[in-house]
């Protein structure tokens, strides 16, 4: 590439949907089970912990637990593949859970050269002629794209690109979203926690590239770099 | 130096070629009429491709229908990349494994190392394959994804045969015209048991997953004997000189099937012409006098083999000796001079595993042999030895 | 104002977008005030900035943009080098591992020797031939405070579900009974 798009700001996150139980999730009890080092929770960040939900920070890692969601990020690159370990470990332990969904998203922040390049991006992927004839000031909000997938997984690739509220002036915020339909490859919760570990274990690298190539070359494109 | 023959051979001329970017190796038989061999993988450094199928296909060879032996002669991923590859793209090709990979010590190694269920099929359908090589494995990947595939087609009995397990005196392949047969020497059954002890004791019993760390012995390492016509090789594998009568050559040589006939006029240096590997009566037993030898470094020690000491050795045997890539490469140098400056502060020694790819290509027609050499694949001389060592 | 986004409205397994207030400590949380947070799903979903004609920050809507929130907090540390390691030795001092290259993927591994002094205490247990650990280089309080040039070696911590432990001595009997056949 001629000009490599640098993120302002970025991030990985792990969602699964099914059912937890939202009071387990103390970082004690990672700690416990060694999932994780004592050293990661030595000065947690505890918003809540309850049986309906639960939401903790530590330095490099966030976790939001409702009853019908798992949710864990970290914007630390170096932490992205440790992400990936935490929650196969979890769910390694918590073998019996019942897991339907998985999503391993993406999101970056892209601050544009300046206003004009800002506006082309908008521009280019929502082109405002045809608005302008019913619209005053027609601006993009948000725009998503789904795709099914190119290889074996059952599910969906889900794109989101929307100015950005956290990166200003001139940020872009774009998300990739992989959406794997868990109970389709599952024939029980056992083995849906089983392709679960495979699948982040066996694809880690190739689902994060293909989520930088997709936010990658639209960028470029946009940009018409 | 001469340099490689970029078609294929006639149907009734012999090639061996030899890969070897300093870890792994790959060797490549034409074994006439446009049937080939392909013993282990190491993978090509520009397109990530296994090597043998990236030669075959440059030659205008379709692997698919051409490579009828597959021969695994190590199961450690850091020796054999990219060979499940090899053997998917290669579905008429029987496969053949060390005796010692059929047992259960192994297959143990094998569930106990992976995250996909080895009994469902192997590997949950995945992304895109992404050309990029694979850094960090279980050391056992390879060997795994065949397994399960051959597992999974369980029904389709025509795949359940492809595998086969090569001992001390598995014919592995014959054809009357022209007249080819491939019969291994190794391993013995001592050297079996000895590696089922060995993978026994890599078993993990911590609930934390780590990986097999990288291997130094290779207990079942597997050495052919090729008979073209009138021509006959030597594939060392990695096989080793124990002070064991029947393991490693003393096996070979005093075992109940000796090597008998003429002697070869090739000969794969086992084992990166260490020491380890050398056994006198191979070479005076087995091997004409001058006979073509071929070998490939290793890079992954503190004095990386072939050492000076060994290609001396080697010179004092034979007059032609070849190498695929220098016996020693330079330390990788980061463009960042922050991370530079912190590694040269905080690491005591370093050394770069894995170099360029080279390429040494015998053919033998009508009892004339020729040699070509691509990349840094070298002729073993006085001048090459001055170049790469001091006085 | 909006603090920390939190997993409630998204229907997919997209990250949260929509941010709803939980600032209140765990004493004052209140079930029902969830439960009706949770039936207002397609209201938030369209932002807080969705009718009123500004943003968010208080911009006035720009002719092309009109700007919700999606919060992903920027991490302090600048990564500069990446490798994911193999223990090959463990010596008194020193441990002998093999690097692959996280950033440079393309490009060789190599084998080196690290002090043990590197290693924390609490991942010492884990150093072992065969661990797996994350090593990173890079600048720390890349943002905020004096930059600090740090390496960091961490271990990996990759659990095995007990059942599969117990299930690979049957898994590989299966599996040596079926190739023994032929």
């Amino acid at each position: 590439m001629d000009c490599p798009v640098k993120y302002e700001v970025e991030g990985v996150s792990i969602v699964l949907l099914g059912s937890f139980n939202p009071v387990i999730f103390q970082p004690a009890w990672f700690v416990l089970n060694k999932i994780l080092p004592n050293y990661d929770v030595l000065e947690p960040e505890v918003n809540i912990i309850h049986n309906q939900i639960t939401q903790f920070r530590l330095d490099w890692l966030k976790v939001d637990v409702t009853q019908d969601r798992f949710f864990s990020s970290t914007s630390e690159t170096a932490n992205y593949t440790t992400l990936r370990d935490f929650v196969v470990s979890t769910f390694a332990i918590l073998e019996h859970t019942p897991i339907t969904k998985l999503g391993v998203n993406k999101d970056i922040h892209y601050r544009a050269e300046n206003e004009e390049t800002w506006n082309k991006i908008g521009d280019i992927l929502a082109p405002k002629d045809i608005w302008q004839e019913t619209l005053r000031e027609p601006g993009l909000t948000s725009l998503k794209i789904q795709t099914p997938r190119d290889d074996d997984l059952p599910g969906r690739i889900n794109v989101h690109l929307a100015p950005s509220a956290q990166v200003t002036p001139h940020g872009v915020f774009m998300g990739v979203n992989h959406h794997i339909e868990l109970d389709e490859l599952a024939k029980d919760d056992e083995q849906a926690v089983e392709q679960l570990a495979a699948i982040l274990e066996n694809n880690w690298d190739a689902l994060l590239q293909s989520a930088d190539r997709i936010i990658e070359t639209t960028i470029t494109k946009a940009i018409q770099c | 130096m001469p340099d490689i023959k970029v078609d294929p051979p006639s149907p009734d001329e012999l090639e061996i070629s030899l890969f070897g970017p300093g870890r792994g190796e790959c060797v490549v038989v034409h074994l006439g009429n446009n049937d080939w061999l392909v013993v282990d993988s190491c993978l090509d450094n520009t397109s990530s491709q296994p090597v043998a199928l990236r030669y075959l296909e440059n030659l205008g060879v379709d692997p698919c229908k051409a490579v009828q032996r597959v021969v695994v002669t190590h199961w450690h991923d850091d020796h054999i990349k990219g060979i499940s590859a090899v053997v998917e793209h290669c579905p008429s090709a029987y496969i053949y494994f060390s005796q010692a990979l059929f047992k259960d010590e192994f297959y143990e190694l094998l569930t106990a190392f992976h995250s996909f269920d080895v009994l469902s099929g192997g590997k949950v359908a995945g992304m895109i394959d992404f050309e990029r090589p694979e850094g960090l494995t279980s050391g056992v990947s390879e060997i795994a994804k065949i397994v399960a595939h051959a597992y999974k087609h369980d029904s389709a009995k025509r795949y359940k045969r492809r595998i086969h397990y090569a001992g001390d005196s598995t014919i592995v392949f014959e054809s009357v015209a022209p007249r080819v047969r491939i019969r291994s020497l190794s391993p013995s059954a001592k050297a079996v048991n000895s590696a089922l002890v060995h993978f026994a004791g890599l078993v993990p019993d911590s609930v934390q997953r780590g990986v097999i760390p990288a291997q130094r012995k290779n207990h079942c390492s597997i050495a052919l004997w090729i008979e073209f016509e009138n021509i006959r090789m030597l594939l060392g594998g990695d096989l080793e000189q124990v002070n064991d009568p029947d393991m490693g050559w003393n096996a070979v040589l005093e075992g109940p099937n000796p090597v008998q006939g003429s002697k070869a006029s090739v000969f794969k240096v086992p084992h990166h012409g260490s020491h380890n590997g050398h056994n006198d009566r191979v070479w005076k037993d087995l091997l004409e006098e001058d006979v073509n030898s071929i070998l490939t470094p290793f890079y992954g020690s503190s004095n990386p083999p072939p050492t000076q000491n060994d290609l001396n050795r080697l010179l004092s045997l034979t007059d032609s000796v070849s190498i695929t890539a220098q016996p020693k490469i330079p330390k990788k140098k980061y463009t960042d001079h922050v991370v530079q400056k912190l590694l040269s502060g905080m690491i005591s020694e370093r050394r770069t595993l894995v170099g360029k790819m080279g390429h040494i290509q015998i053919r033998a027609i009508d009892g004339r042999f020729s040699i070509g050499f691509d990349g840094p694949a070298r002729q073993v001389d006085k001048r090459f030895m001055r170049a790469f060592y001091s006085a | 104002m909006l603090t920390e986004p939190i997993a409630l409205f998204t229907h997919g397994t997209e990250p949260p977008q929509d941010a709803i207030l939980l600032n209140d400590p765990a004493e004052n949380f209140d079930a029902e005030m969830l439960q009706e947070h949770n039936g207002q799903t397609a209201h938030l979903e369209s932002g807080p900035a969705a009718g009123t004609g500004t943003s968010q920050t208080g911009h006035p809507v720009d002719r092309h943009f009109i700007l919700p929130v999606f919060n992903v907090v920027q991490s302090d540390f600048k990564l500069l080098q990446l490798w994911q390691g193999r223990v090959e030795k463990v010596g008194t001092d020193e441990f002998v591992a093999t690097l692959f290259d996280k950033t440079h993927p393309l490009s060789s591994p190599e084998q080196v020797s690290i002090s043990i002094e590197d290693v924390n205490l609490e991942d010492r247990e884990l150093l072992r031939p065969g661990a797996v650990f994350y090593w990173s280089i890079g600048y720390a309080n890349y943002y905020k405070g004096p930059r600090q040039r740090t390496s960091r070696i961490r271990f990996r911590r990759l659990v095995i579900p007990k059942r599969k432990m117990v299930e690979r001595k049957n898994a590989a009997k299966q599996l040596a009974n079926f190739f023994a056949r032929h």
